[in-house]
């Protein structure tokens, strides 16, 4: 029995053990870790990834799965960028980019909830088409030229925080609030927990599983925009594989692949603890090919311990 | 008024079949209305109807407290005030009981949910019920059968006029079909009616006040409770007489050709326990739910690991490590949950009955479709599963006709000694005789059963000897001439008299 409780509650916060575990080792290796400036460069890093994941929290918990974010991004991008120019009111860019990603995200969900297809093709065929969209309308080339106002969003910072920190923190609350406060939240999990059981308690699950893709859309599209700013050009080709990192934030912070289960507290986590590890090699000049192999073996060790946490209870 | 609900020349088809054709139910507010039949019968269909999941033909018409009743989803099906308790329990296994018992229907306080008075009402409920569970606890943790009542007191606790229980016993213990039963007569009392579905004839006695009968898809007759009898319904249902509802074959009892000595399992649900079983036997298990019997099974078949224990079949020692392990030896295992061990629900029944003996199927070495095809079709007719070839997906089937699939692929192995846990378990009554007929066959061709049961009447109806587990020990043994409820029911409680 005792035993037991041990071991399920390390696989709880087996996650924050390895987060603070890892803190304190790279800034035992490297001091300079720990400064401020680094730690900002964190968070600035940490923002994009961090937004997509939170998006893909709302799909995983339900019950779905999202392979199309880190196309929807460069899509929204390149959107932003074109109309970034000083041709018009920067609220346009901003704009647009979130429409195109709510319109390819409630694309998704309407695949997946009325279409009745699984989600990992659906998601699959819109990565590749979006993309495809992103290379069409930016006719494969970058797009450069956005203003300097446009610019000015991703580099300033407001008391020291940068402005990417600051819109990820604001994405944080809502969607903590939204999941664990609202009736809505509470439907999202109860639709991943169990479909069958949600439709016959008679909760719309349609709406709920179209409206959490719409949500990771719109996260997608924001992210787009921040994303131009950052790099101060909009690419076709950019955010590849960003759903995977976004899908690993989730997975390594405790959100269950099959649905009903995690936590925003984790999602964050998961997306610092990724970030650490890239920025922590990277300080210490490890070459990213072992940046890889660390993150790889991390996403398995997490979610069996997960496994193994959870079969010990039944 | 009279009736609460009036279903009136229902009918539904789907492609290919005619589900439903032309019929009836009536319910008063305030009885308990038993809907008997077989698994292919409609009631299933019919109720589907009634809560919105399926749309009934065009034609017939339903009256709801005398108006139509015209509805769509289930959400409008419990708005009007009919909800239902289905037989495939639906818990939302990682929330906790509070959010499980208001999922769909949040107490709500300035557009948020109010997670405090869930939670209190929701121990108000769980009170009222007679459970003893955490509003807090999450499902995952509960038992099967706490899973089924906080479900009842779901349904319950929405204010319904019709609540439709369809197997609402099927996986809980005494005690709590008495708690339940308490419940039902409580919401009797307040009008609630009930439609209550169940293939246990006892029970259907016990609390039923009116009964209506379909068979096939249509409607047979409907009368009040007292003047049916078991024989009279049964006939109903079946549309043929049954005279003996356990029919009982003569063996010869032979040597002893199974055994499993002082067995106990790592995680310490089986303790000490021993069985044997002659060629020509039949060895029920009873106990209570979770008394270790299927525990006790699935630890020789080689799914759990033992810390202790021998067995012997045949006269042979086995070391079991998987199932691989004792299937060699002849022994086969029909598991009590056919969906989740049993079935492959996507594959064909050729598929399935040909999984366990693939090799019987083997070609020069290769897997010859045609050769399965021929086994299986053999297990078909000889087993009388019903289905319109042996290429129809197995989950397509009703249960007592996946049952027999399940039975057969075992068979094909040609098994000396064959375990069945729970068989009969939510299956009609013509297919439950066709299970019993099929184990009096085996007997007599010198083979062993070990029957698990949890229906003591079927024990007594069908084995030779029984022996009682309780709480994970074995708690004795009745032989055929001394069987009686009231002794394995004490020995079941672990009562020392």
């Amino acid at each position: 029995m005792e035993k037991k409780n041990v071991s399920s509650r390390l696989s709880q916060y087996f996650i924050y053990i390895i987060f603070v575990a890892l803190v304190i080792v790279l800034t035992i290796l490297k001091p300079s870790f720990i400064q401020p400036g680094n730690l900002v460069n964190i968070l600035k890093q940490a923002s994009i990834n961090g937004i997509l994941a939170f998006g893909m929290m709302f799909v995983i918990i339900a019950g779905g799965f999202d392979m199309s974010v880190g196309s929807t991004v460069a899509f929204a991008g390149i959107l932003a960028a074109l109309l970034g120019r000083g041709n018009f009111p920067l609220i346009v860019p901003f704009l647009v980019a979130l429409l195109a990603g709510l319109a390819v995200g409630i694309l998704n969900g309407i695949g997946v909830a009325v279409g009745d297809l699984p989600p990992f093709i659906m998601t699959l065929g819109t990565m590749t088409a979006v993309r495809g969209l992103a290379l069409l309308v930016s006719n494969g080339k970058p797009v450069t030229g956005i203003t300097k106002a446009y610019r000015k969003i991703a580099a300033s910072s407001v008391a020291g925080i940068p402005m990417l920190a600051i819109f990820l923190v604001i994405v944080i609350i809502i969607c903590s609030f939204v999941l664990a406060k609202t009736v809505y939240g509470r439907r999202v999990y109860a639709c991943g927990g169990n479909l069958q059981a949600a439709k016959v308690a008679g909760i719309n699950t349609t709406f709920i599983r179209v409206s959490t893709f719409a949500i990771a859309g719109l996260l997608a599209g924001l992210s787009g925009f921040l994303m131009t700013s950052r790099v101060t050009i909009g690419q076709p080709t950019a955010a590849e594989s960003y759903e995977m990192d976004a899908i690993t934030a989730c997975v390594v912070g405790g959100v269950s692949m099959s649905g009903g289960v995690g936590h925003p507290v984790g999602v964050i986590i998961g997306t610092l603890l990724i970030t650490v590890i890239a920025n922590g090699l990277d300080i210490l000049g490890v070459s990213s090919h072992w940046q890889k192999i660390v993150k790889g073996v991390i996403i398995v060790v997490a979610v069996l311990i997960d496994v193994k946490g959870k079969s010990k209870k039944d | 008024m009279d009736y609460i609900l009036e279903m009136k020349d229902i009918s539904k088809t789907f492609p290919g079949v005619k589900a439903l054709d032309h019929v009836q139910l009536k319910v008063r507010p305030g009885e308990v209305h038993a809907l008997m039949g077989e698994n292919g019968a409609g009631k299933s269909t019919l109720m589907k109807i009634l809560m919105g999941i399926y749309k009934k033909d065009p034609g017939g018409e339903i009256l709801f407290d005398g108006k139509p009743y015209e509805i769509s989803s289930p959400n409008e099906a419990l708005h009007t005030g009919v909800a239902m308790i289905h037989q495939e329990l639906n818990p939302i296994l990682d929330m906790t009981v509070y959010e499980n018992i208001f999922v769909g229907r949040e107490i709500r306080k300035h557009g948020l949910v109010d997670k405090k008075a869930e939670a209190k009402e929701a121990e108000a409920l769980i009170k009222d019920s007679g459970l003893r569970v955490s509003p807090y606890e999450t499902l995952r943790n509960l038992t099967v059968a706490q899973c089924q009542l906080i479900e009842i007191i779901k349904a319950t606790s929405v204010n319904a006029k019709v609540i439709i229980m369809d197997e609402p016993t099927a996986a809980i213990t005494e005690r709590e079909v008495d708690i339940l039963f308490d419940h039902i007569r409580k919401l009797k009392a307040q009008g609630v009616a009930i439609i209550y579905i169940s293939h246990r004839m006892e029970e259907i006695f016990k609390i039923c006040d009116s009964i209506t009968v379909y068979r096939d898809g249509q409607y047979i007759g409907s009368g009040a409770a007292k003047d049916f009898t078991e024989s009279s319904l049964i006939k109903m249902m079946v549309g043929r007489e049954i005279t003996d509802v356990f029919p009982k074959a003569e063996s010869k009892i032979g040597d002893v050709i199974f055994e499993a000595n002082h067995i106990s399992r790592a995680d310490g649900k089986v303790n000490d326990v021993s069985i044997k079983v002659r060629s020509g036997e039949i060895l029920g298990l009873g106990g209570l739910v979770g008394a270790g019997r299927s525990e006790l099974v699935e630890g020789i078949f080689g799914m759990h690991r033992l810390s202790g224990g021998e067995i012997i079949v045949n006269g042979e020692h086995v070391k079991v490590h998987t199932p691989a392990d004792i299937i060699r030896h002849g022994v086969a295992l029909v598991t009590e949950d056919r969906k989740a061990t049993g079935l492959n629900l996507t594959g064909t029944v050729n598929d399935n009955i040909s999984m366990v003996a693939i090799r019987k199927t083997l070609q020069n070495g290769l897997y010859s479709k045609a050769k399965a095809k021929k086994l299986s079709s053999d297990y078909i007719r000889k087993l009388k599963i019903k289905t319109p070839s042996g290429d129809q997906i197995a989950g397509n089937l009703s249960g007592g006709n996946q049952q027999k699939v399940v039975i057969a692929k075992w068979l094909l192995n040609d098994p000396d000694i064959i375990i069945m846990d729970e068989p009969t378990r939510g299956i009609d009554v013509g297919a439950k005789r066709d299970i019993y007929l099929l184990i009096g066959e085996l007997v007599q061709a010198g083979k062993a059963v070990i029957l698990i049961s949890s229906e003591i009447p079927e024990l007594m109806g069908v084995c030779d000897r029984i022996a009682v587990m309780a709480e994970g020990h074995l708690a004795g043994e009745v032989q055929r001439n001394e069987f009686s409820q009231e002794r394995i029911m004490t020995l079941a409680s672990d009562i020392q008299v």
